[in-house]
């Protein structure tokens, strides 16, 4: 931890003047040591969660709202794809093949990783600056030309300069700050919703969302939203140098202004 | 990268005999208190005793949810049966004789 401390670049002052500022010979840090574990791991998480959750969604293609929802209540929307429960109207006269066993165990135990190493990334982010210098906007960005002038960039789609490979702009930061303090804890919130033992404990995550149907429709949604951004990022790491960007969380190595590909 | 200094062997050292026997202790404990579900074993043993031991410590004084008359609902559900099993099925078309 103390020396890849040391070696990190500081973002902000620094770097806003002129990349070449960083000398290509220094070894430095674009991503902490903890920042790279905990989106790795996370990473594998948000793969399995989604598989598996695709998995038991097919179980019961259809979403209610309130408390009660079954074949034979109306469904808020539904999914227009078979479903593995031959009871389940879908008008396809076909059954999926049953994968609700493993699917729900590994939901399970990639949630608990996912959610612990959440914990760990979100409490040491609050310790070692990393939230306050990389995350929240600084207090030149907070302003509607700052912000229009970054959408502008990306309407144009005008790729990234060198300065960026070392900080997030302003749309990236709000972003992150969007997905991990409002779509990560709503969506533990919402699954936590959904389990009997829990809401037994503490029936206030349940009722504050109107019912565990409404917890399951909106766990739904919230999922949707985190696919959304998960292909945004990747799209956005290939536009902006998919090697330099992935060495950069790989390795902690950051493109230099002469090796960037 | 850099090498491994004397400080930072020991301090891992004993953080990692620390989390070693931590962890022992507290499956100790977890067995005693009956946090250790049956199926503890395997590739998802890990995630089902997490979530096994917390049900347990939250749910350790708490009731299930009670629920006004009103709801209810009117066509009663019921669920789903497994299918049958082929053994069931022959004993069945044999009307149970044997």
């Amino acid at each position: 931890m103390a020396t890849s401390q040391s070696v990190r670049v500081p973002s902000a002052a620094h770097l806003s003047s002129s990349a070449s500022a960083i000398p290509a010979t220094t070894v430095t840090s674009r991503h902490s040591a903890l920042v790279r574990v905990t989106h790795w791991i996370t990473a594998l998480c948000f793969l399995a969660l989604l598989v598996t959750g695709v998995e038991i969604l097919i179980s019961h293609p259809r979403f209610y709202w309130g408390e009660t929802g079954n074949v034979l209540t109306p469904p808020l929307f539904k999914i227009p794809i078979p479903s593995s429960r031959h009871l389940v109207p879908t008008g396809y006269g076909y059954v999926l093949p049953d994968q609700n066993g493993w699917s729900r165990y590994l939901h399970f135990q990639a949630a608990w990783v996912a959610v612990l190493t959440g914990l760990l990334y979100t409490i040491s982010i609050l310790f070692t600056g990393h939230l306050r210098k990389d995350l929240l906007p600084g207090q030149s960005d907070v302003s509607w030309r700052s912000f229009s002038t970054t959408i502008a960039k990306h309407l144009r789609f005008e790729r990234p300069g060198d300065s960026e490979a070392w900080s997030y702009n302003l749309l990236q930061r709000l972003t992150y700050l969007f997905v991990i303090f409002v779509l990560f804890p709503l969506v533990i919130w919402t699954g936590l919703a959904m389990s009997p033992a829990v809401v037994s404990a503490v029936p206030a995550t349940v009722t504050l969302l109107g019912g565990q149907q409404s917890a399951r429709t909106i766990h739904f949604f919230v999922s949707v939203f985190l696919v959304l951004f998960l292909l945004v990022h990747i799209v956005m790491v290939c536009l902006a140098g998919f090697r330099s960007r992935m060495r950069a969380m790989i390795t902690g190595r950051a493109a230099t202004p002469m090796e960037r590909t | 990268m850099n090498d491994l200094s004397r400080r930072k062997l020991i301090v891992s050292g004993i953080a990692a005999t620390a989390g070693v026997s931590g962890l022992a202790v507290a499956a100790r404990i977890a067995q005693k208190y009956g946090l250790v579900p049956p199926d503890h074993g395997g590739l998802y043993g890990p995630g089902e005793t997490l979530t096994y031991a917390s049900q347990r410590l939250l749910t350790r004084h708490s009731l299930a949810r009670e629920f006004p008359r009103g709801k209810i609902s009117h066509p009663p559900l019921t669920n789903e049966m497994p299918p049958l099993k082929d053994a069931f099925k022959r004993h069945q078309a044999a009307e149970f004789a044997d």
